[in-house]
């Protein structure tokens, strides 16, 4: 036969091609970053201090003797950077030579590193939430729990419920807190456990967005389609894990931490934070290894500065069925 | 001795002392005269049936005693007014708590009284006047307040005032008068 076959000329055919495009990756939203107060006064030094100045008290006056005079109480909430970090790669030369895909990786550098650093950023944050309260503790402000375990039960375990909301507005009214902007950060188990409550999925003429609950779901990417008692709901998989603990005799294994507070931009927020480096990409050749090196580094402070404005609920992720 | 926790109220992490509702309205018996003589003058009020036994009040979250620099400030006397009797308990004491609203330095739990008897005090109109030396004086009559190394993350030095009861009173009003002033020093900062 003198026609050209696969079968005869397989070293004209190259037997792996490979795409020109990199596969992006699926990547969550952040969100933490709006609800930390930045501070820009603080660009040198240790120890950064923000006092507060408490309240005046009323003394019954008696006619024609003298006065007493009171100071107020102050407090004082002092800061300091906690987090230097960066994220490096590096590429050879010869292997920059060499692939097709060099330049391509090379540009992904910056991008994936300042990713890894938002996502550490937002780690943090949620970290420092999580530490600023006392663990298997009510935390108890005005006589309103500001840590407990979730009121629900899912799948066995202990799993977020309508009453928690309210449970959250109850604490923070207690606290003084202005509730005009409330949110919640949660985990996405939480989500599922409220879409398959028997309320919202067995009446026939549920009122309102839950009607549409059966039909398109809580959440919308990583957002709750509708306020939910008032709160902006936000779903993260950063949020605290592992957690084991029994506040008010009740148990919570392997449990995630859910955040309720108000978002009301300025010194309400329950997290201030500082930038002393922005993430900063630094690049260079070394000649003795012959590489190239690129790191994207930064550094900042954080930290829980208004537990008043601050709940949270632990709920297992086990509520979920496997 | 514990200090007595006040109700609808939360310390914060940054020691701020916060009150909610109604607490806000209760009357604040204590606070510093604008005083012109020889002597600046705190005074103020203890109801000692709210003071339960072996623990310790706060007398007042807006009225603080000075720590200044050692020979600056001199506490020359303290008195005690029954304005209505002691009844119960066997000695009263008052004293200073740290800004933590925790911590009592040595001896600073008794700074103005060390265990007052009851007796002395037992009829309205009883005074007793404690200068260092007498029966029921303080520790730190005739000397001040130390600065301490202000408790994190506190920057102001100053104290709060204390009223400890020995014993269980079923009444007795005392008004208190601390007596201080400052010293013929060179001020330090």
């Amino acid at each position: 036969m003198a026609a050209f076959q696969t079968a005869t000329n397989q070293n004209l055919i190259k037997t792996q091609v490979f795409s020109n495009d990199i596969t992006s990756l699926l990547l969550d939203d952040l969100n933490a970053m709006q609800f930390v107060r930045m501070l820009n006064d603080f660009p040198d030094g240790f120890n950064f201090n923000i006092p507060i100045i408490g309240e005046a008290e009323v003394s019954t006056f008696n006619e024609g003797q003298a006065m007493k005079f009171q100071q107020m109480d102050s407090g004082n909430f002092q800061f300091n950077f906690t987090d230097y970090v960066y994220s490096g790669n590096s590429m050879t030369e010869k292997f920059k030579r060499d692939s097709w895909l060099s330049p391509q990786i090379i540009a992904l550098f910056p991008q994936r590193q300042h990713r890894a650093l938002m996502e550490y950023f937002e780690t943090r944050v949620w970290a420092v939430g999580n530490a600023g309260q006392t663990a298997s503790s009510l935390n108890t402000i005005n006589g309103a729990s500001h840590r407990w375990v979730a009121t629900g039960t899912g799948n066995g375990v202990p799993a977020l419920s309508f009453n928690d909301f309210a449970k959250v507005r109850y604490a923070l009214t207690k606290s003084n807190v202005p509730m005009r902007n409330l949110v919640a950060i949660v985990d996405p188990s939480t989500a599922y456990t409220l879409e398959t409550q028997a309320n919202v999925t067995n009446l026939l003429t549920p009122a309102g967005q839950w009607q549409s609950v059966t039909r398109e779901g809580l959440t919308t990417g990583f957002k709750y389609r509708f306020n939910v008692y008032g709160f902006d709901i936000y779903e993260s998989n950063y949020l605290p894990k592992g957690i084991s603990e029994t506040i008010n005799s009740v148990a919570v294994t392997n449990g995630v931490a859910n955040f309720f507070f108000d978002a009301t931009p300025g010194d309400t927020l329950p997290w201030v934070g500082a930038w002393r480096q922005m993430p900063t990409v630094q690049s260079k050749f070394d000649m003795n290894t012959q590489t190239w090196d690129y790191a994207t580094i930064c550094e900042f402070g954080l930290g829980f500065f208004r537990e008043q404005n601050f709940c949270t609920v632990l709920s297992s992720t086990s509520a979920v069925p496997v | 001795m514990a200090i007595i926790s006040t109700p609808n109220s939360y310390f914060t992490n940054s020691h701020l002392f916060l009150k909610f509702g109604t607490q806000k309205a209760v009357i604040s018996p204590w606070g510093d005269y604008c005083m012109y003589g020889p002597n600046r003058v705190v005074e103020g009020t203890v109801d000692f049936s709210t003071v339960t036994a072996g623990n310790t009040l706060i007398v007042s979250d807006v009225t603080f005693f000075p720590a200044l620099a050692s020979g600056q400030l001199f506490i020359e006397q303290v008195e005690a007014v029954a304005e209505t009797g002691l009844v119960g308990g066997t000695s009263i004491s008052l004293g200073l708590v740290d800004s933590d609203r925790s911590t009592v330095p040595t001896n600073y739990g008794t700074a103005f009284i060390n265990a007052g008897l009851t007796a002395t005090l037992a009829t309205a109109g009883n005074k007793v006047t404690y200068n260092a030396g007498s029966t029921g004086a303080g520790n730190l009559l005739g000397s001040g307040a130390a600065i301490q190394t202000p408790i994190t993350p506190d920057l102001v030095n100053s104290y709060y005032i204390t009223a400890t009861a020995a014993g269980t009173f079923s009444a007795g009003k005392i008004r208190f008068r601390i007596f201080y002033h400052a010293l013929d020093a060179a001020i330090t900062q």
